[in-house]
């Protein structure tokens, strides 16, 4: 991403952002609530147009495309309070999921691998998705995601409303897709855990990336707190 | 500087979810406090128990005396409390002179309003919430900065004592954040006594001398600004466990 701006009519929700993925990265960007990581990833995925800027994935402008069409290029967003489809079962939000995928045997092995990382899909695959818990639902919205076999993985906040030790679940999954090689962009406010996780972070305070460095770097950085608590 | 507000054991339950938890503090006459709390944490909940927008499940809300608990939005009103939303809603077609007028029609508005007449008196709360140039125009064509000051503008006119602000920064730019602020210290300078949430906290936590934290509902501490974001829970419930390690 080059300079990328965007506008909710005159609020400013992204100011000169300038972001760099490595393939196979986990990137990690943190920061309190309406700083603008959902817009972040909304901006890459098509949901939202950037209103200046340009942003480039595998050598190709995407700036200006269609959400449908940057999906098929190979990105997949699990968007923030997971977005499923309620009165579907498990196993049809994962096929919604797998809509972009055009080899049926890629598809067999995507769905072995999250049922391995999530065994509690398998056992709820005809059940309907309004009635998981919400770690479950967090679950199915990133396997949902996953199938769809991305080259870049968006994560929207998937700690949020999560008990401790549903979140921590959650991100052993998290790191478990980081080690198959998935190229991932997570974008939480519990920054002790995406700093677990991520390796290289991004801190964003209304709408500006305001540090960035190493998990290693940002551990010693009081600003981290400064910018959640305000002081 | 008596107590002008007391919340004890308030309890506020919905369907498996207790939003606000058996929540006990005070606020003093003319103080400036802040209520800070990660999303969810049951601020604006506790401002509908306070205001009379919603029941408790059990615990007191005295204010200037009298005990509130339960009590109807405009018996409340009428006692001096009045409150701001998070989402602004005005009367979109009527002048800003108009939706002023409405809460000067207020039994304390129009006491406030008898010497000089409800007209002068919503001009005079409109200077000072400085929309006094656009008196005549309609909130439907105004920027969102405006509006809240519009929303400031109409509780001032029940003439409160206690000003209840709910989240008075959400969706601002910087320069409309900074004049709410500078609108916000003039009414307390004024002898109003304040008691506002935010979640952004850059603003509120350089604001207040005194903030309250919540999270899940339940109290967790109180004090100076600098004391309370270093507390250990406070800590923890904006940045995530194991928080307090971090520099």
């Amino acid at each position: 991403m080059r300079k990328i701006y965007h506008y909710y009519g005159k609020a400013r929700a992204l100011e000169e952002i300038n972001l760099t993925i490595e393939e196979g990265a986990l990137d990690a960007v943190i920061g309190p609530n309406g700083a603008g990581k959902s817009t972040l990833l909304r901006v890459i995925s098509g949901l939202e147009e950037p209103d200046r800027g340009k942003i480039e994935f595998l050598g190709e402008r995407i700036d200006e495309m269609n959400p449908h069409k940057i999906a098929k290029k190979g990105i997949a967003h699990c968007p923030e309070r997971r977005r499923l489809f309620y009165d579907m079962t498990v196993m049809e939000n994962i096929e919604m999921g797998a809509y972009v995928l055009k080899d049926r045997s890629k598809y067999k092995e995507l769905l072995d691998f999250v049922f391995e990382l999530f065994p509690r899909l398998k056992e709820r695959r005809k059940q309907r998705a309004g009635t998981l818990s919400g770690g479950e639902q967090q679950m199915l919205a990133i396997a949902r995601a996953i199938v769809a076999n991305p080259k870049l993985l968006l994560l929207d906040e998937p700690s949020l409303g999560l008990a401790p030790k549903v979140k921590d679940k959650i991100f052993v999954a998290i790191n478990q897709i980081k080690h198959e090689g998935t190229t991932t962009l997570l974008v939480e406010q519990d920054a002790v855990l995406a700093m677990k996780v991520g390796e290289n972070i991004h801190l964003l305070e209304e709408g500006k990336i305001e540090m960035r460095g190493t998990k290693e770097e940002l551990e010693k950085e009081p600003r981290i707190k400064t910018v959640y608590l305000g002081i | 500087m008596g107590v002008i507000l007391e919340v004890k054991n308030l309890t506020k339950k919905y369907s498996g979810l207790t939003a606000v938890n058996d929540m006990s503090f005070e606020v003093h006459r003319g103080e400036f406090t802040g209520l800070i709390g990660p999303n969810g944490a049951g601020k604006t909940t506790l401002f509908n128990l306070i205001s009379g927008m919603e029941k408790p499940n059990s615990g007191v809300v005295r204010f200037d005396g009298y005990n509130i608990t339960g009590m109807k939005p405009h018996k409340i009103v009428n006692l001096g409390i009045a409150r701001t939303f998070q989402l602004v809603r005005s009367f979109k077609f009527m002048t800003l002179l108009d939706n002023i007028s409405v809460s000067c029609l207020s039994p304390r508005g129009k006491k406030l309003a008898k010497e000089y007449g409800i007209d002068e008196s919503a001009s005079s709360i409109l200077s000072a919430v400085g929309l006094v140039d656009k008196a005549r125009i309609p909130p439907i064509i105004l920027p969102h900065g405006d509006l809240r000051k519009l929303q400031i503008g109409k509780a001032l006119g029940t003439n409160p004592k206690l000003l209840l602000l709910d989240e008075p920064f959400s969706g601002l730019t910087h320069e409309e954040q900074k004049g709410i602020t500078d609108l916000i210290i003039k009414l307390h300078a004024d002898g109003v006594s304040v008691f506002m949430t935010g979640h952004v906290l850059r603003e509120l936590m350089n604001l207040v001398p005194r903030a309250i934290a919540m999270h899940q509902g339940k109290y967790i501490t109180e004090g100076p600004p600098e004391e309370v974001a270093r507390n250990k829970i406070v800590l923890e419930a904006y940045l995530g466990k194991g928080a307090e390690d971090l520099a």
